[in-house]
């Protein structure tokens, strides 16, 4: 496995994990991430992790890329020999959402796209646990993998100027769930009626890389149930 | 104080540092160099919450005896009808109707007052962010409590500065120059890189604090298929389309599935955050160690401005802030005062 260090300006670098399988890629950057933030280092504001690569951004006053990059290193080293502590306990998470009509209106085209009908596609969302694989932009949406469908996709021609919050989109071969309201040009598929975000909350959104979201269909008639109900409220047993 | 007329103004401070790590955008004032400034000509920590004016007028009323200070984009200070300099402290009494106008050159002006403002703060910062819906322009009537009141420092009816600093007003010249180094992802536009250096482009109107966009000739990426969302650096330079750039600013989302062309230095994104829609830019290529020694000569030029004026303040009774009114603008202060001192 190789890790290849690039600078991004002189106040941040991209560490990207080569040569490796992707969980494996995936589970490196994040475990070195969690290892960043919970030991800060003076002049490092912490990282981004997201697939195979990680941001790291720093005050350049005080650090560099070539101070940073040997200690980036050996994080790499030890955390693929399990030396590098990090993570926290999954959680799982069940997330209701109303599929389809007004609250999805890219569902019918996702189906046409791959010759499949919308129940189908509706089935294929629920039929298994999301593993969050990153927070990504904007405001810590929930990005996780795609279902397990014949063909990646298509990204939108033209990007929504607004979705609403909780709004849940596929593109290429990933999902997310946006957790405020925000421009797209992923494909809707549905909205979820519960609250994703709550600011008064430490972290704000109640998922973590690593978590594993469920979703599950329901009816546009019982929308209003879920008034005042937020995602964090919503964990299930694993 | 109390606001009369907003026009486009913001409280804010250095950013939101705890965020990107947990998905959100850093936020903070466009020009960091002038947000610290404007702190530091007033005694404050660099991050205390000032405010951001931008392109416009902001009129309030002093709600206890102030010092200020301006600093940013060229702007015209009125304090109860007397104008006022801008880049040095100046002392308002209660009651003052302080009146501030971004003339230019220049986009956005920072109006610090010593003590700091009151306001809500998230993660550590009071930083707006339009994403999630936190924070807040300045409204007509918006009360921002001053935190401490500092008496007026000279009384006398002769506008003479209280601390000669000659600092040099803000210059953007007719095409700044943009300073920019290779972006991690360089390669995947071959030769036409050199196309982002050969002509200058233009600030389109659809610019803000997430992003600015410019028409002219962009590179071309070669390489195809998609890219997996990754982290993306404040000043990323992306390629959207053929038409033009896209230069990422504070309130990026803080991943994306673009290219990074190439990454503008923090002292380019300070400058970029000044120029007006419409104006046109130069980019200008530059080593990584070119961009960190500047970057840090401009630290260490405000830390001798720092020096300057804690002296000069001293000298005319005002102590340096301590204990709660020092540790409410800045908790390190409360845990690492050498590092901060570095």
């Amino acid at each position: 496995m190789e890790v290849r260090l690039a600078p991004s300006g002189e106040a941040a670098l991209r560490l990207t994990i080569d040569d490796a399988d992707a969980e494996t890629a995936w589970r490196t950057v994040h475990r070195i991430a969690d290892w960043l933030n919970d030991r800060p280092i003076a002049g490092v504001f912490g990282g981004v992790p997201t697939y195979d690569s990680m941001l790291v951004e720093f005050d350049a006053d005080r650090q560099s890329f070539e101070t940073l990059a040997p200690l980036l290193r050996r994080l790499v080293r030890e955390a693929l020999t399990g030396e590098v502590e990090g993570g926290h306990a999954p959680r799982r998470f069940e997330l209701p959402v109303v599929f389809g009509g007004e609250h999805g209106p890219d569902l019918g085209f996702v189906a046409d796209h791959l010759g499949l009908t919308p129940d189908e596609v509706v089935d294929l969302c629920v039929a298994e646990d999301r593993v969050v694989r990153c927070l990504g932009g904007p405001a810590a949406s929930c990005m996780f993998d795609g279902p397990r469908f014949p063909r990646p996709v298509p990204r939108l021609p033209d990007p929504r100027l607004e979705v609403p919050p909780g709004a849940v989109s596929l593109a290429g071969v990933q999902g997310v769930i946006g957790p405020v309201r925000a421009p797209s040009g992923w494909r809707l598929v549905g909205i979820s009626p519960v609250a994703i975000m709550d600011v008064a909350a430490p972290r704000l959104v109640p998922y973590r890389p690593g978590d594993t979201v469920r979703l599950r269909a329901i009816d546009a008639e019982v929308w209003d149930d879920y008034a005042g109900v937020s995602m964090a409220e919503l964990e299930i047993a694993s | 104080m109390r606001v009369l007329e907003a026009g486009l103004a913001v409280v804010t401070d250095l950013g939101r540092f705890e965020g990107p790590a947990l998905g959100f955008s850093v936020n903070g004032a466009l020009d960091q160099d002038s947000a610290r400034l404007a702190n530091i000509l007033v005694g404050n920590p660099d991050a205390a919450p000032l405010v951001e004016l931008t392109a416009s007028t902001l009129r309030v009323v002093l709600e206890a005896d102030a010092l200020i200070a301006v600093t940013g984009a060229a702007a015209r200070l009125v304090v109860d009808g007397a104008s006022q300099p801008t880049r040095t402290p100046v002392s308002a009494r209660r009651g003052a109707e302080l009146e501030l106008t971004v003339v230019g050159p220049g986009l956005r002006s920072y109006l610090a007052v010593r003590g700091g403002l009151d306001v809500p703060m998230l993660l550590g910062s009071c930083a707006p962010d339009t994403m999630i819906g936190f924070g807040a322009r300045l409204a007509s009537g918006t009360s921002l409590p001053e935190r401490v009141a500092t008496a007026p420092l000279r009384p006398g009816l002769f506008p003479v500065p209280l601390v000669r600093l000659d600092l040099p007003p803000l210059r953007l010249g007719d095409e700044p120059v943009i300073d920019v180094t290779d972006g991690p992802d360089r390669s995947e536009f071959g030769e036409s890189y050199s196309a982002l250096f050969s002509a200058p482009f233009r600030v389109d109107p659809r610019s803000n604090h997430v992003g600015l966009r410019l028409a002219g000739p962009a590179p071309v990426r070669e390489a195809d298929g998609e890219v997996l969302s990754r982290g993306v650096p404040i000043g990323a330079v992306e390629v959207p389309s053929r038409e033009g750039l896209l230069v990422l600013h504070r309130g990026r989302g803080v991943t994306a599935g673009y290219p990074v062309l190439a990454v503008l230095t923090t002292t380019a994104l300070d400058l970029i955050a000044q120029v007006a829609p419409g104006r046109q830019v130069r980019f200008r290529r530059v080593t990584l160690a070119d961009a960190q020694r500047e970057h840090r000569s401009r630290r260490a030029r405000l830390a001798g401005i720092r020096q300057r004026c804690t002296a000069a303040l001293a000298a005319h009774g005002v102590e340096p802030l301590a204990g709660s009114a020092l540790v409410a603008l800045d908790p390190l202060s409360a845990v690492d005062p050498d590092d901060r001192a570095a």
